[in-house]
């Protein structure tokens, strides 16, 4: 039979356990937890949890997760998997493979000088960021849906990067790209299939079908930067559709050009569409 | 795929199907996944529910989250602590949620109260003729609220924040309107209307706050820029501030679109502003 603890104080369990309320610091081993609540460090090896909320440091060695979200260190050694899991804090891992990871709690959305750091390696189905962070770490992230000011030093890999804040990176390379129009922004060169800068929330169907711990309606109420044109160098696509955008070059296949954008060297194989707010030096068909 | 059906009274357990119906009084107790589910009388759920379709022609009281791809509402549906997802809604008789109801589509002909409604194109139409003469008296009217767990009217749709691309309502009493694109018909009344794009009221609507930066733009848009001393002075001393060459090719371009009426001082400033970031 599983058991429920109410832990106040220091306190080691292990088996198969229910539920579990601690004040105090809770060292777990070899343990089948149901549910989870901590308020004070937790150490826990070889174990699985099916939900874990925790606040204050965790460490934890080749122990899998359900649902974890804890705000506070997290330190895991090892491999560990888990479905969802949310840190609202540091997060180092030996390798966390996860479902949907996150970093903030659900409404946070702050920018400012502080940021968030991974260290280790993270593989996950989709990263959402929801406070400004700096991606430097090993990272295998299938979608990448960013709310807050993100930085990558280098050129970002993903299959589907959503952006509605201030992104700084040398070049973004995925299949499908919506990048919200930011002057802050930093960002050379923009490489994928289908490439959506505008200031017209990029909501598409390929966003509603992303695995996300949050819903479509916190994106959809997300509150947006003040308009401005965002400059790149390059754009290069099959289907790009831009607007408030200051460009050297855009080539694709078929090219939306928006309002207040100023390219001055537009190519295209397919069809283009030119906005009258839009100034272009120079249009080539391919 | 397996199918059920509810003939008279009975309870779901939940599960995966492809067609389930529910043709009397039916519970549904745990999670389902079906392709298509009917309503056609009394059906209460407790679980989530993701269907293809959802049709309703009885009446539904939902206490859990519903992802549907179309809903169908020909009778009542009344969803209370619940999320309601779907591609495309068309309502044709009561809907009241105190939640959030989400889709790209939504469609409302009958009578609505809906805490938070958020959608691509939402369409609110109250068909006056057929309800403007029912009143409901005052005992049965507070009933009828905590039955539905939210105010009803018969004289308006009510709804607390509205957030969509484009939005076309009428007899629609709001807290608040985010849109792209707004039309409102007659009998309005909003308390805070954001709207981005083209909007269309009636004279009969009472709309509280606006915000009015949007419309001064469309009014610029409208009469064009050409012509007095200001503005050209205007636009000069904005180039000088940024220190640009006014002989610049793209600033030229900028110029002769802002005098052309195509753009805005606003837009004229970012798009300056792109061109000097510093």
């Amino acid at each position: 039979m599983k058991r429920n603890y109410w832990i106040v104080g220091d306190r080691s369990i292990s088996g198969k356990i229910g539920k579990v309320k601690a004040a105090g610091d809770v060292s777990a081993f070899d343990a089948d937890i149901a549910k989870l609540h901590v308020a004070g460090n937790l150490d826990i090896a070889n174990s699985f949890v099916q939900k874990l909320r925790a606040a204050g440091e965790v460490n934890a060695e080749d122990t899998d997760f359900g649902y974890c979200k804890a705000a506070g260190d997290v330190n895991i050694k090892g491999i560990s998997k888990a479905d969802t899991f949310v840190i609202v804090g540091d997060l180092s891992a030996d390798l966390l493979e996860c479902r949907l990871l996150r970093n903030a709690s659900k409404g946070t959305v702050r920018t400012g000088k502080n940021f968030f750091e991974f260290s280790g390696s993270f593989k996950a189905e989709t990263f959402e960021s929801l406070f400004a962070f700096r991606l430097n770490c090993k990272y295998d992230f299938k979608n990448i849906v960013t709310a807050a000011e993100f930085f990558y030093d280098g050129v970002l890999e993903c299959e589907n990067f959503y952006s509605f804040n201030v992104i700084e990176m040398e070049g973004v390379n995925a299949e499908k790209i919506y990048i919200y129009p930011s002057s802050a922004s930093k960002l050379e060169i923009a490489t994928g299939t289908n490439i959506n800068i505008s200031t017209t929330r990029g909501l598409d169907r390929v966003f509603k079908s992303l695995p996300k711990s949050l819903s479509n309606a916190y994106y959809t109420r997300l509150k947006l930067l003040p308009v401005s044109i965002m400059t790149l160098i390059s754009i290069e696509g099959d289907n790009i559709n831009i607007d408030h955008v200051k460009a050297d070059r855009v080539s694709g296949l078929n090219v939306k050009i928006g309002d207040l954008c100023v390219i001055d060297r537009v190519e295209y194989k397919g069809n283009i569409e030119v906005s009258e707010k839009a100034i272009i030096n120079e249009v080539i068909k391919l | 795929m397996k199918k059920t059906y509810v003939d008279g009274i009975g309870s779901l357990y939940g599960g995966s199907y492809d067609e389930v119906t529910v043709s009397g009084i039916g519970k549904l107790k745990g999670d389902l996944k079906a392709n298509k589910l009917n309503v056609d009388g009394m059906f209460k759920s407790k679980g989530r529910i993701e269907a293809d379709s959802f049709i309703n022609d009885g009446m539904s009281r939902i206490y859990g989250d519903v992802k549907v791809g179309e809903l169908r509402i020909d009778g009542m549906f009344k969803a209370r602590c619940s999320k309601i997802e779907a591609d495309s809604i068309y309502c044709d008789g009561i809907i009241v949620c105190t939640g959030e109801v989400s889709a790209d589509n939504v469609e409302i002909e009958g009578l609505c109260s809906i805490a938070e409604l958020y959608g691509d194109k939402i369409k609110i139409q109250y068909n006056a003729s057929a309800n403007n003469t029912v009143n409901i008296p005052g005992f049965f009217k507070s009933a009828a609220n905590s039955f539905f767990g939210r105010p009803v009217s018969t004289q308006y749709s009510l709804v607390d924040t509205i957030e969509c691309t484009d939005l076309e309502a009428d007899r629609l009493k709001v807290n608040t309107i985010k849109a792209n694109n707004v039309t409102l018909g007659p009998d309005c009344v909003v308390d805070y209307l954001e709207c981005n794009g083209k909007l269309e009221i009636d004279p009969s609507c009472k709309i509280g706050k606006t915000n009015k930066d949007i419309k001064t733009e469309s009014h610029n848009c409208q009469n064009g820029n050409r012509g007095t001393a200001n503005t050209e002075v205007t636009i000069d001393k904005i180039i000088e501030d940024k220190n640009l060459d006014k002989t610049a090719p793209q600033v030229q371009k900028i110029i002769k679109k802002y005098q052309a009426g195509k753009i805005t001082l606003n837009e004229v400033k970012l798009m300056l502003d792109a061109l000097n970031p510093k």
